[in-house]
């Protein structure tokens, strides 16, 4: 009964207008992304530097260190890594997201990732599934996002109703290392 | 040179330097030949190479300046890809580092022998290494006849039982990984196969009910619906009991299956670690002879226990002590054969090695047959050294005597030999087995011969500790290295000139929060009872002070990513067995690190109640990946009242100015890791540390290579090719003064 009513006024041109344009869209080239979110700013990066994500657990802090960019070792498969803040290493505002967290109930999780300089983990607060773009869908920088954040960014993508800020993995890993030493 | 210095002291260094050097590049060079093109391996190349260059320049080794220059600008054309180093080339450059070791070993006296007619081989070498660099191909040269290849003949693969396979670390690291993650994972098993006996529980609370209910019912009338309901229900309450029953059943004989397979696996993966003893010991038998030869004596080393196995870490860090003992030997152990067969000896001495296994440890013994230790002479050799009370030497068991020999720079020879007596005596072998937290001892009987046995765990990657927690967050420490564990009441903390001590089997201990040696932030333990880590000896035994103990546990240790560079305090890590991470403490740094904190609030005190300080000498810290240049400038700077740390390369040196209070760095260039443009730069951007003086010291006289250093920050900029002590020190003069501190 259901499945044989009439659609709704408009609704066949809507989707075929949808399905049209999401074609058009994917070009050859794409490339894929997970888009993950820390303190306010969703961000992304390439599949491609992903191992995998997997639930929260203990991370154990380091003695004599000043520096914040390393939170400490965290087990993954059974081998210790290393355990990276994004919020210390792009400069990220975290104070003003604890409410918004609380409200929506999201799972954060750690994102292991392989470099060819090395493996990190890192701490986010929600993440999403994977996500193909193409490199000509990235909007450039506005100015006003905060100067720290935009070295890291190749250019912002539109997903859903928020801006991605699509992340450069080689100057990250560079300036990673650049932390650790 | 200066004559302040003594000049076989230096030359002695420079000896060991070359020699370090040589293995590096006839390693590397062989590891090339496998694979022409790894970068990693010329790196290593190009560095050792440069290493001797700076050496042998300081010691005014021009031939040997001008061939590890040559073989230098090899390996950088190579590393620029410009030329392949193909089989040919590798055989030309490992004859190379043959005449480099002829060159060094030859005494001062006789350098004469390289020089005029005596080059003409150095100099044809240069011309074929130039040629190699150049890309052409390569004209069989005359090899001198004292540089016979060595002949592979007694390499003729040993009798194995079983295929050995060559697996990289890293892989067997990674395998070990994952088999203790399968076993934290087996783990969680049995819990949840418990939590189904809950399940069980309600099911027969709910079949009680259902009981009960029936009951009720049947005894108000009956409802023929109803009651069919009910039995239905019943039933069905029945069959999820069963159900349920049953899966627990299977899920338990699972759990344990898997946990022994996990147990399984972990075993053979930690046992995958574990190498013959023979595969360590290939080249000693040669060593014996060639040295023997080379002493005019005649020896036979028997090896026994080869099948006997040990961590493959172990095994490599036995080389060297190893080698040490039997040049030893060699050298002060077995006598002429005149001598020996006057004894009534045979004239071919023996010595045997032997490795077994003995109550969980790895026992391996150097035994020689022959004159054994003069412990008269050991008497004598500690009073002319005055280490000890002249009485109390008199009252010296042969075992605490023969401790002596384990001392830094304790030799019985009044003449240094180039075999064994190097001035550094057997406390590198008692260094190197206290690295692998190991024991050494010595037994000697006259005329009959000297051993040594080692004793050592059989691997370093399993560990007993002890687990304590440190700023909320465990730590282990291992329980080889501490003295005690024990809780005190609050109470019995005494204090003495406002430091904080406890009374220990009548010994004073100074307590020392673990968190604040840490830096970890933190409450200050809390509770009656203080928990307390003794380790340390005598005199400086320190009490740590920790949140509580957690108990004993044999940990897999894992190395932390060397990115991390050295962790303060801290060895290793591991996994706990629920597979969070733990911290493996550093005794010797620990302590360390308390003398340091000791001493630095001490300093303190003084100060604030107005006493007179004693006077601060300036530091210096020399920065070189070169131990000849390092002590160059270290003696130097030393005799001129400076204090002077030192590091064996940039990041080592970066390392040392943000822990210790420094009054001037000076630097190389060319280092591993962290090179000294690079250290520059980065005190020069340490608000804290940007004020500090600089001074590079380097072979690169260009004037785009001076500006460089200076553009970094550097403060003063010294060539090393017109190294003279006078401008280095008028240099420290001009940027920092004498060294009494004003």
């Amino acid at each position: 009964m259901l499945l044989d009513r009439e659609p709704p006024p408009g609704y066949l041109a809507d989707s075929t207008a949808r399905v049209a344009e999401t074609r058009q869209q994917k070009l050859p080239g794409g490339q894929g992304l997970v888009i993950f979110r820390v303190a306010a700013e969703w961000l992304a990066l390439p599949t491609a530097v992903f191992q995998e994500v997997v639930e929260m657990r203990p991370i154990h802090s380091l003695p004599h260190r000043q520096n914040r960019v390393v939170k400490g070792l965290v087990a993954i498969r059974g081998q210790l890594q290393i355990c990276v803040s994004f919020a210390e290493l792009l400069g990220l505002d975290t104070l003003a997201v604890s409410k918004d967290n609380l409200a929506r109930r999201t799972v954060p999780r750690l994102l292991v990732t392989a470099h060819q300089s090395g493996n990190a983990v890192f701490p986010v607060d929600e993440v999403q599934v994977g996500y193909r773009y193409h490199p000509t869908e990235l909007k450039p920088l506005p100015a006003t996002v905060s100067l720290t954040a935009a070295r890291f960014s190749r250019g912002l993508l539109a997903w859903r109703d928020c801006n991605v800020g699509v992340l450069d993995e080689e100057l990250l890993f560079y300036t990673l290392n650049h932390h650790l030493a | 040179m200066n004559e302040d210095f003594n000049q076989k002291e230096m030359m002695e260094l420079f000896r060991q330097e070359a020699e370090t050097q040589n293995a590096l590049l006839t390693k590397n060079l062989l590891a090339l030949e496998q694979d022409p093109t790894d970068v990693a391996h010329l790196e290593v190349l190009m560095r050792a190479a440069h290493s001797l260059k700076g050496a042998s320049s300081i010691m005014d080794l021009h031939l040997m300046v001008g061939l590890a220059h040559e073989m230098e600008e090899c390996f950088v054309t190579a590393q620029k890809g410009g030329i392949v180093l193909g089989s040919e080339a590798i055989d030309c450059l490992l004859r190379a580092v043959d005449l480099l070791a002829s060159i060094a070993q030859t005494p001062e006296e006789q350098q004469t022998a390289w020089t005029g007619a005596g080059s003409a081989p150095v100099e044809a070498m240069m011309a074929q290494i130039k040629a190699i660099a150049q890309g052409q191909t390569l004209v069989p040269l005359k090899v001198p006849t004292e540089m016979k290849s060595t002949a592979p003949a007694d390499l003729a693969p040993t009798e194995a039982s079983e295929r050995m396979l060559r697996v990289t670390s890293g892989s067997l690291n990674r395998l070990l990984g994952l088999a203790s993650e399968s076993l934290v994972a087996s783990r969680w098993l049995t819990p949840y196969a418990e939590s189904l006996l809950r399940l069980k529980r309600q099911q027969w609370k709910l079949a009680k009910t259902l009981d009960t209910l029936s009951q009720a019912l049947s005894a108000g009338g009956h409802d023929e619906v109803i009651s069919a309901r009910l039995a239905a229900a019943e039933q069905q309450a029945g069959a999820c009991q069963r159900a349920v029953a049953e899966r627990h059943a299977e899920l338990e004989a699972f759990a344990r299956r898997s946990s022994n397979l996990a147990n399984n696996l972990y075993r053979e993966a930690l046992a995958s670690r574990m190498r013959p003893f023979a595969d360590g010991t290939e080249g000693f038998p040669r060593l014996v002879r060639d040295l023997a030869r080379s002493l005019g004596k005649a020896a036979r080393l028997q090896i026994k226990g080869e099948t006997t196995t040990m961590d493959r870490e172990v095994l490599e860090k036995l080389e060297a002590p190893l080698t040490h003992l039997l040049r030893n030997a060699l050298d002060h152990g077995l006598e002429l054969p005149a001598e020996r067969q006057a004894a009534g000896k045979s004239p071919e001495g023996l010595i045997v090695m032997e490795a077994r296994h003995s109550a969980g440890r790895l026992i391996i013994s150097v035994q020689d047959d022959g004159r054994g230790i003069d412990c008269a002479a050991v008497r004598a050799a500690i009073r002319r050294r005055q280490l000890a009370a002249p009485e109390l030497i008199e009252k010296l068991s042969e075992d605490e005597l023969l401790e002596f020999l384990f001392l830094p720079g304790f030799s019985m020879r009044e003449q240094v030999t180039e075999i064994s007596g190097r001035g550094v005596g057997l406390d590198v072998v008692h260094n190197m087995v206290h690295a692998l937290r190991g024991q050494v001892r010595i037994s000697t009987q006259p005329g009959k011969g000297t051993g040594f046995q080692l004793q050592l765990p059989l691997t370093l990657s399993v560990l007993r500790a002890l687990l304590v927690e440190i700023a909320g967050e465990p730590y282990a420490l291992p329980l080889a290295r501490i003295q005690s564990a024990l809780k005190v009441p609050r109470s019995q903390i005494e204090t003495i000139e406002g430091r904080e001590y406890i009374s220990h089997n009548g010994e004073q201990i100074g307590l020392v929060s673990a968190g604040q040696l840490l830096g970890l932030a933190g409450p200050a333990p809390g509770g009656e009872e203080l928990s307390l880590v003794i380790f340390g000896e005598r005199g400086t035994r320190f009490a740590l002070a920790v949140e509580r103990f957690y108990g004993e546990q044999e940990l897999v240790v894992q190395p932390i990513d060397p990115r991390l560079n050295k962790i303060q305090d801290i060895s290793a890590a591991a996994l706990l067995p629920d597979g969070a991470p733990v911290l493996i403490l550093e005794v010797e740094d620990l302590i360390r690190s308390i003398e340091v904190l000791v001493s630095g609030g001490h300093l303190n005190k003084l100060r604030s109640s107005g006493a007179v300080l004693t006077q601060r000498r300036k530091r210096v810290l020399v920065v070189d990946d070169s131990l000849t240049v390092r002590e160059l400038e270290r003696k130097l700077l030393g005799n001129h009242g400076y204090e002077v740390g030192v590091a064996v390369d940039g990041m080592d040196g970066w390392n040392a100015v943000r822990t210790q209070p420094y009054d001037l760095v000076v630097t190389d260039v060319d280092m591993p890791r962290l090179d000294g443009i690079e250290l520059v730069s980065l005190i020069k951007k340490d608000p804290r540390l940007k004020k500090l003086p600089v001074m590079i010291i380097s072979y690169k006289d260009r004037e785009a290579d001076r500006q460089r250093g200076l553009d970094a920050g550097a403060d003063y900029y010294l060539t090393k090719g017109t190294f003279h002590e006078e401008a280095l020190l008028t240099a420290v003069l001009d940027l920092i003064g004498s060294a009494e501190a004003e």
